[in-house]
C-alpha cells in the first residue's frame, strides 16, 4: 500500500496541483486513491469540484470515524480528504495517516498526502517505503534550499525515499534551463524529468478541475502520466 | 554589527552524497550519464548565490570551479 507525501520545498511551488493531478491520473490508470490534505490552506477540494463554502475537514475531526464523514468522492472516484478550517485540530497529524493507511491497506488505495513545506519529516511515521517528492522550481532560491535539505537529510536517523521534482519548468527561461542541466548533473535525489509549466493547469483550476481532465492531449498530462508511471515502478521494486 | 565572514561549514564528500542516495534514493539503475562540465561550471560561476552556494557547499572528488 503505497504512500506518497507530496511537499514543496517552499510555499507556492504549486504542490496541492500537483497532488490533485497526480491522483487523478493514478486514477485513470485503475488505481484507487485516497488524497489526504494536511496542508491548512484548505484548497485541496476545489480541484475536485469541492463546492468553494463546504469548510468541513478533517481538522473538525476527535477521532477515525469523524474523519470518515468528512471524506468526499469526486466524479471520478478519487477520495479525497480536506483539511477544514479549524486552526487547532484534536487530531494528531501522525495519527491521522496512521489511521488513513490502515484503511487504505483495507481499500488496497494509494495514499497521497499534499503537505505543507514547513512539515517536519522527522515527527511523521515514516518507514523506508514511503516516498516523500520535494517539489521545486528552476530558481536559485529552491536552489539553496535543496542544499540545505541534503545537509539536514545527512543527519536524519529516519530513512524513507525521498526526491526532488522539479514543477513549473519553463524550458525556454535561460536561468531555468541551465539550472536544470546543473541539477541533472550534481544533485542527488532529483527525479530525471520535470513537470513543465503549462497555462492549462492555471486554467483547470479556475474550472475546479484538474489539468488531465481539462486538457487530455497536452505536456501536463504527459508529465503526470511519466511521474504516474515513474512512482508505480518505484513502488513495484 | 557583526562583520559577514565567510565560513565554510557544509562539507559533503562523495561516501555522504552515496549513502544520500542508497538512503534516500531507493534502488536505482546504473546509467551513463552525459553532462556538460564546462556549462555547468559556466552557470555557477556566472550566478553569485549559486556560486557562493557552491563554494560554500563544498563537494569533494567532484569537479569544483
Amino acid at each position: 500500500m503505497p504512500r506518497i507525501f507530496i511537499k514543496g520545498i517552499k510555499g507556492g511551488v504549486g504542490t496541492t496541483t500537483v497532488a490533485a493531478n497526480l491522483a487523478s491520473m493514478l486514477k485513470k490508470s485503475n488505481l484507487d486513491v485516497l488524497v489526504a490534505e494536511l496542508d491548512c490552506k484548505n484548497d485541496l477540494g476545489l480541484h475536485f469540484g469541492l463546492p468553494w463554502g463546504e469548510n468541513s475537514g478533517w481538522s473538525y475531526a476527535k477521532n477515525f470515524n469523524d474523519v470518515s464523514e468528512c471524506a468526499f468522492v469526486d466524479n471520478e472516484g478519487i477520495v479525497f480528504l480536506p483539511y477544514g478550517e479549524n486552526s487547532a485540530p484534536e487530531l494528531s497529524v501522525s495519527s491521522l495517516i496512521n489511521d488513513l493507511s490502515a484503511y487504505a491497506v483495507k481499500k488496497k488505495a494509494w495514499l497521497l498526502f499534499d503537505c505543507p513545506a514547513n512539515i517536519n519529516l522527522a515527527d511523521l511515521p515514516l518507514n523506508k517505503s514511503d516516498i516523500i517528492l520535494d517539489l521545486v522550481n528552476c530558481d536559485a532560491i529552491c536552489h539553496s534550499f535543496m542544499y540545505k535539505k541534503l545537509k539536514l537529510l545527512s543527519q536524519v536517523k529516519s530513512v524513507w525515499q525521498h526526491y526532488f521534482v522539479v514543477n513549473k519548468y519553463n524550458s525556454s527561461s535561460v536561468i531555468e534551463f541551465d539550472l536544470y542541466s546543473l541539477w541533472q548533473s550534481t544533485m542527488p535525489l532529483i527525479t530525471p524529468f520535470f513537470i513543465n509549466h503549462d497555462e492549462v493547469i492555471k486554467e483547470s483550476t479556475a474550472y475546479k478541475n484538474v489539468a488531465i481532465n481539462c486538457a487530455p492531449y497536452s505536456i501536463t498530462k504527459d508529465d503526470f502520466e511519466t511521474l504516474a508511471g515513474w512512482l508505480v515502478s518505484k513502488v513495484s521494486k | 554589527m557583526q562583520n559577514i565572514e565567510f565560513k565554510s561549514i557544509y562539507t559533503l564528500t562523495k561516501s555522504d552524497i552515496d549513502n544520500l542516495v542508497n538512503r534516500f534514493g531507493g534502488d536505482s539503475t546504473q546509467y551513463l550519464e552525459i553532462t556538460d562540465s564546462y556549462k555547468n561550471n559556466q552557470t555557477i560561476k556566472k550566478y553569485p548565490l549559486i556560486k557562493e552556494i557552491q563554494t560554500t557547499f563544498i563537494l569533494k572528488n567532484v569537479d569544483e570551479v
